[in-house]
């Protein structure tokens, strides 16, 4: 079977600073990954790579078997996502911004979007005058229109006030369940041993845990995460 | 009010300064009118080279941009859209954001439209196509730059060009450029030929362009946001932390005395990071003067005076738009109305101001010799001097840009009427 995200030999330099190192990563369709890591990790440059808004120094990042950097279209197709600074048309409202992501990724259900957005009302205001966190569940309700395989959040879920977040993350496992990927990338660990089937740790640029959560048993991904951190600064 | 009418609307503004300006357009660029006729078309066909390369390369130049770095990057770039499409409706939007720009010159050079119709009329068709053939060139150069950004043939060249930038950012450096070179010779070709129908090679040349352009475009645009985050990154991490700090002309102020060094230093990290639009103005006004004076004509000095001057004073409203910057709680907590902190911002004021003095001074140099050269520095430091003093005073009166705006335009008016006489 395809890997939804394969990631071989990826190191990234920006001048002399190394933000990734040798990262090989390999998620199977209908996995929840979470990817954790101190400030400066890599993480955001990880997801940026996938995005395809980054190009690897050296190694190759394949996201349904498509080459995100060979072949950017077909990869965008495949990918739904919010970055860390995710951009909305800000005179559009949710709605309407709903209705030009489906135009554009060719189907998607608008209607399904306004409720995992559950805006109400507020969906035919335009984005300009949303707080935050309406932005975020904005942003993430775009993403995940129109069923893209392999969904990215950077830091998505920041920013939701508990109840929003709790039910984000109910759909998220749901899109899951279908077979879908998602990767989530966060500073909150609580978030990933709640939803995650996986979990990467980086450090430094590379990858210092790979763990299945079901296997971390007792140890709790916190001590798993600090044990690490100071193994790779050691 | 949105949509189109929106940029009808704006064009007002333009059109309008365009009008007002054409009585002095007359005695500084087309005084020739007043000689025999058939001296003219020779002295239209300076004006018009002069003019192929400013409309040119403004359209060169945001074409470039507008293909390059857009919010529209930012929002559609995740998304599977058509590049083709996009790269599309960003040129036909700038096209209608930028209409006014042929019909503005046109109307300040409303003058030769009454003196000799026939040579304004091929004046703006030429100008029409150098547009419309500029949008399309800046464009296809602005894509060709991403992929030969990207393409390890070009590296070797890419390095011989680069200077001190780093080689991902050398070919977008070069592409606005190698764009005016393509259209403002077809530009130039047309003008010197003088017939009707030779009016069309810009825009023939554009329209040749734009057919390769939704190829170009489903090859190259979705590459250039990790070309663009990678240039980014690469200021963003600099060698040197030191680096970071360093602003336009900070070097300069190292012997003031300590109160003016501090202040001066506030005010050209201000003004570098935060009204760097001013400051590169001074170079253009410069690079502006400089082009009236390549001439072997005596009254090409007078007109090279009279650009510098009205630039100094325009740019030097730079000072009033850095004291709105500054929040009116800092204003009231945080007064100082010490002569150093006004005086750094005269010194700061002139050092900016003096591409505008010794840019247009060295081709007159070249052209007309030491005495015209150094007659013209002069009279360009005097209108420097009288600039950065009055912005620094006005300032510290609180009322810099309602104070500047008009003490500014009468003495750009007077320092024009003296550059006049050189």
């Amino acid at each position: 079977m395809t890997p939804a995200i394969e990631v071989k030999g990826v190191s990234k330099s920006f001048g002399r600073t190394r933000a990734l190192d040798g990262v090989d990563l390999v998620v199977p369709p209908g996995t929840f990954l979470g990817l954790i890591g101190h400030n400066g990790a890599g993480k955001s440059t990880l997801l940026e790579l996938l995005f395809g808004r980054l190009s690897p120094t050296s190694g190759t990042v394949r996201v349904c078997g498509v080459e995100v950097c060979a072949e950017p279209a077909a990869a965008r197709a495949v990918i739904g996502g919010v970055p860390e600074e995710a951009a909305l048309y800000e005179w559009l409202t949710a709605r309407e911004w709903f209705e030009l992501v489906a135009e554009v990724r060719g189907h998607g259900n608008v209607a399904s979007a306004l409720a995992i957005c559950d805006l109400g009302a507020d969906a035919e205001r335009p984005i300009r005058e949303y707080s935050q966190g309406m932005r975020r569940r904005t942003a993430l309700a775009a993403a995940l229109l129109g069923e893209p395989p392999v969904v990215l959040l950077d830091e998505a879920l920041n920013g939701l006030d508990p109840p929003s977040a709790a039910r984000i993350k109910g759909i998220l496992r749901g899109v899951v369940d279908t077979g879908r990927t998602v990767v989530l990338s966060t500073h909150v660990i609580e978030t990933v041993e709640r939803v995650a089937d996986r979990v990467v740790m980086l450090a430094n640029g590379r990858v210092v845990a790979d763990e299945a959560m079901a296997s971390l048993g007792d140890r709790g991904l916190e001590r798993l995460f600090l044990e690490r951190l100071a193994a790779s600064r050691a | 009010m949105e949509g189109p009418w929106l940029d009808l609307w704006s064009a007002l503004g333009p059109l309008a300064v365009a009008a007002a300006l054409s009585p002095l357009v007359k005695p500084v660029f087309l005084a020739y009118l007043a000689l025999p006729a058939d001296r003219w078309p020779e002295r239209t066909e300076g004006i018009a080279q002069r003019l192929v390369l400013l409309v040119g390369g403004w359209m060169a130049l945001e074409a470039h941009q507008v293909v390059l770095r857009t919010g529209d990057r930012a929002v559609l770039s995740p998304l599977p859209v058509e590049p083709a499409g996009v790269v599309a409706y960003e040129l036909v939007r700038l096209l209608v954001q930028r209409w006014w720009l042929v019909p503005a010159i046109g109307l300040a050079c409303i003058p030769l439209l009454f003196a000799a119709p026939d040579q304004w009329g091929a004046l703006i068709a030429v100008l029409l196509g150098v547009q419309l053939g500029a949008l399309f060139a800046g464009a296809v150069g602005a894509l060709l730059a991403i992929e030969a950004s990207e393409n390890p043939r070009w590296f070797p060249l890419l390095d011989l060009l680069r200077g001190q930038n780093p080689r991902v950012q050398s070919a977008l450096l070069w592409a606005p450029g190698a764009a005016l070179a393509a259209v403002g010779s077809a530009g130039m070709v047309a003008v010197a030929l003088r017939t009707g129908v030779a009016a069309v090679l810009p825009a023939a040349l554009g329209v040749a362009l734009a057919t390769q352009i939704p190829r170009l475009a489903r090859r190259a645009w979705f590459q250039g946001t990790p070309l663009l985050q990678e240039i980014d990154a690469r200021y963003a991490a600099f060698e040197r932390p030191e680096d970071a700090r360093r602003v336009y002309l900070d070097w300069a102020v190292r012997f003031f005395p300590a109160a003016t060094r501090t202040w001066a230093l506030a005010d050209l990290r201000h003004g570098w990071r935060q009204r760097r639009s001013w400051i590169s103005a001074a170079w253009v006004g410069g690079l502006a003067a400089g082009l009236a004076s390549w001439s072997a004509s005596p009254g090409s000095i007078a007109t090279t005076a009279s650009v510098a001057a009205a630039a100094v004073w325009a740019v030097g409203a730079v000072s009033g738009w850095m004291d709105r910057d500054v929040p009116p709680f800092t204003r009231f907590v945080l007064p100082d109305r010490t002569v150093a902190r006004h005086g750094a911002r005269a010194l700061v004021l002139a050092a900016w101001l003096q591409p505008m003095a010794f840019v247009p001074a060295l081709p007159v140099l070249v052209r007309h010799g030491a005495g015209d050269a150094l007659a013209l520095a002069g009279l360009t430091e005097a209108s420097i001097l009288g600039a950065a003093l009055l912005a620094a005073a006005l300032g510290r009166l609180g009322i810099g840009v309602v104070g500047y705006a008009p003490t500014a335009a009468l003495a750009a008016g007077l320092a024009t009427a003296a550059g006049g006489r050189l």
